[in-house]
């Protein structure tokens, strides 16, 4: 089986698992396609050096959430020049129900929090494992967490806490 | 787990059950990274058409090697001379430097250089990544978070710079990492120091450049032949590498290197786009450390054979990826060997490979070797028996005799052959001359040189002569 034949087999047996978290991470299923097929490219070019004995999709994932990540940042500094049109008005949370008002909640949340909460409550991930994909501390997972959930509970506004019972 | 964790959980199934991976996007990739490849041999295709055509133009259009400016060398840390300061930031300061990652663990140590006058400064710093948690990549670089709102490079290898461009690191090579920081009032010099940043070439071993080494590891002992090939290891006492390095008929091909080291069930495995096999968790020795081995073939008649102790799979394709041929067609070297031996200021041509047991030759000539006119040849050998009774009883008959020939201790062979003449010339004999000499293990060079006694007015021992001075081994 050649390299190419081994990376097709990966994509398609674990594209899917990738996308949905790519598009967890960034909010837009749009940039999710983007953000995946960037990772897989990236990975491709190293897929020789992943392949022997190690499982590459950790090594995926971690390059989507630090793709996320960086091009949240550079959108950050796109944000600061102002516009001549107004600013959108949020959705209020009565026209939407439960699921709809959580993701925008997630959505909101700074891109670094938003990878944690991906990575502990969609992933599956010990604080630890959480930890070794961003490249910090189990601490900051652990602050990084709580911050998010505290703003997700703020963002979120009283109705829907009382319909969820945080 | 609170409620809302679980509605979140809940939240984000729901939003991401209808998405699959879009039809089409594994060829989209695979057909990119094609075109990749394409661009770059195309690209490298048309610099050497230039670099060809350019050598074909009368040399007096160019300004000779010799004349070009020589680099000055503004100071040194860790091996990496620094050959571009602006001017006016006098002497540099010395001193220690580390890189802290989130958890205020130290990642990188090593030594900075620093210029500074007025709000005008610059620093260079060499850095040396921990064993335990190795600065690979520009992925590695940016999970420091260590740099300032960090741009993310193209390439893992390319430098990461933070987002005001004053401050940029770059892996440079396996457990080395590179920086420059400038001032605000200096960032427009940034990339002109860090391209006069010169690390000191690898040396040539065994007819490769082994360009990347684990961090930590050290040469042990020199080069030394074994019945596998010539043999080179790399250790800290504790993990080791060891390289083989196969020459001749028994790495003809990946397939015959394999039967060669008898790996028991290896797997498959691409160096460099060139076929490979690997085995995991052998123990080479009854009692040794299990560890790994990793072959492949550079060019038909160079194999390599790394095995490690203590150190991981991936550590050993990495350095794998590091081990570098060098090139056959450079005008002025004959497989690593420099070689002035130009006749009427022809580059001569360079022919294939020549493969034997435990050797193979490459071959620089100028003219024909059967004709009466004149003619030069530089004939590199490599391999674990060049240098052998047996090898110099192969190239010589026997018959050869301990001489010194342009200085150089080796044997001389002359011989007498008759010249391909047209058919109505009477026969004449050609002088042939023929010299060898060992440089160093496992290597050698052979020098030919032919004249028509009737026909040419040069003198064998002179021209003979004039090659072997001409040749510089390193």
């Amino acid at each position: 089986m050649t390299a190419a034949e081994r990376f097709a087999e990966f994509v398609a047996a674990r594209g899917t698992r990738l996308l949905r978290t790519a598009h967890l991470t960034c909010g837009s299923a749009a940039e999710a396609e983007d953000v995946l097929q960037t990772a897989l490219e990236r990975a491709y070019r190293n897929w020789h050096r992943l392949e022997w004995g190690v499982d590459p999709e950790p090594y995926v994932r971690r390059i989507i959430v630090n793709l996320v990540i960086s091009r949240a940042r550079r959108r950050a500094v796109l944000r600061l020049i102002p516009t001549g049109s107004p600013p959108e008005f949020p959705v209020t949370g009565t026209d939407l129900d439960l699921r709809q008002t959580l993701m925008q909640g997630l959505r909101a949340l700074p891109p670094r929090q938003r990878a944690v909460i991906v990575l502990r409550y969609w992933e599956d991930m010990t604080e630890l494992q959480a930890a070794e994909t961003l490249g910090c501390s189990v601490g900051t997972i652990k602050s990084q967490t709580s911050k998010a959930l505290a703003r997700l509970r703020a963002l979120l506004g009283e109705e829907v806490l009382s319909n969820v019972g945080a | 787990m609170s409620e809302l964790e679980r509605e979140l959980r809940k939240a984000m199934e729901e939003e991401t059950r209808s998405l699959t991976v879009p039809p089409g996007l594994v060829d989209r990739i695979l057909g990119k990274a094609s075109r990749k490849r394409y661009h770059k041999t195309s690209v490298l295709l048309v610099a050497a058409a230039v670099l060809i055509t350019a050598s074909l133009l009368p040399s007096v259009a160019f300004v000779g090697r010799d004349q070009a400016p020589a680099h000055r060398t503004f100071a040194e840390v860790d091996g990496v001379a620094v050959q571009y300061i602006p001017d006016g930031l006098g002497t540099p300061e010395r001193i220690p430097a580390g890189v802290r990652d989130r958890e205020g663990k130290v990642r990188l140590r090593g030594q900075e250089l620093r210029w500074r006058v007025d709000d005008r400064s610059v620093s260079v710093s060499v850095y040396r990544t921990e064993q335990d948690r190795p600065v690979r990549e520009a992925m590695d670089i940016l999970a420091l978070n260590h740099l300032d709102r960090p741009i993310e490079p193209r390439g893992a290898y390319d430098p990461v710079m933070s987002g005001d461009r004053t401050d940029m690191m770059w892996v440079e090579a396996y457990g080395r990492v590179l920086r420059v920081t400038t001032s605000e009032s200096l960032k427009g010099d940034r990339d002109r120091i860090a391209q006069g940043l010169r690390t000191h070439a690898e040396p040539v071993v065994a007819g490769v450049r082994v360009t990347r080494v684990p961090g930590g590891l050290g040469p042990v002992g020199a080069l030394r032949r074994t019945s596998a090939g010539l043999e080179r290891t790399w250790s800290d006492g504790r993990r080791r590498v060891q390289a083989t390095f196969v020459h001749g008929l028994a790495a003809a091909d990946s397939e015959t290197l394999l039967r060669t080291a008898r790996l028991d069930r290896p797997g498959r495995t691409d160096v460099r786009a060139a076929p490979a096999y690997g085995i995991d968790n052998v123990a080479r020795d009854a009692g040794a450390a299990p560890g790994g081995v990793l072959l492949w073939v550079i060019r038909p008649g160079l194999g390599v054979v790394l095995r490690q102790q203590g150190l991981s799979q991936a550590d050993l394709m990495w350095m794998a990826e590091g081990v570098e041929p060098l090139p056959h067609d450079r005008t002025e070297t004959v497989d690593g060997v420099g070689v002035r031996a130009a006749i009427d200021g022809s580059y001569g041509s360079t022919g294939n490979p020549k493969l034997g047991r435990g050797w193979y030759a490459v071959t620089r000539h100028w003219g024909l070797a059967s004709s009466s006119g004149r003619y030069r040849g530089v004939t590199v050998y490599r391999g674990a028996s060049v240098g052998s009774a047996a090898w110099l009883e192969e190239l010589t008959g026997g018959r050869s005799q301990k001489a010194t020939v342009g200085g150089v201790k080796g044997f001389l062979l002359d011989t007498v052959r008759l010249a391909d003449l047209p058919a109505n010339d009477l026969p004449r004999p050609l002088y042939v001359r023929r010299f060898a000499w060992v440089p160093e293990t496992g290597l050698a060079i052979v020098v030919n040189a032919n004249v028509d006694p009737a026909g040419s007015t040069d003198y064998p021992t002179e021209s003979l002569e004039e090659v072997v001075r001409g040749v510089k081994p390193r």
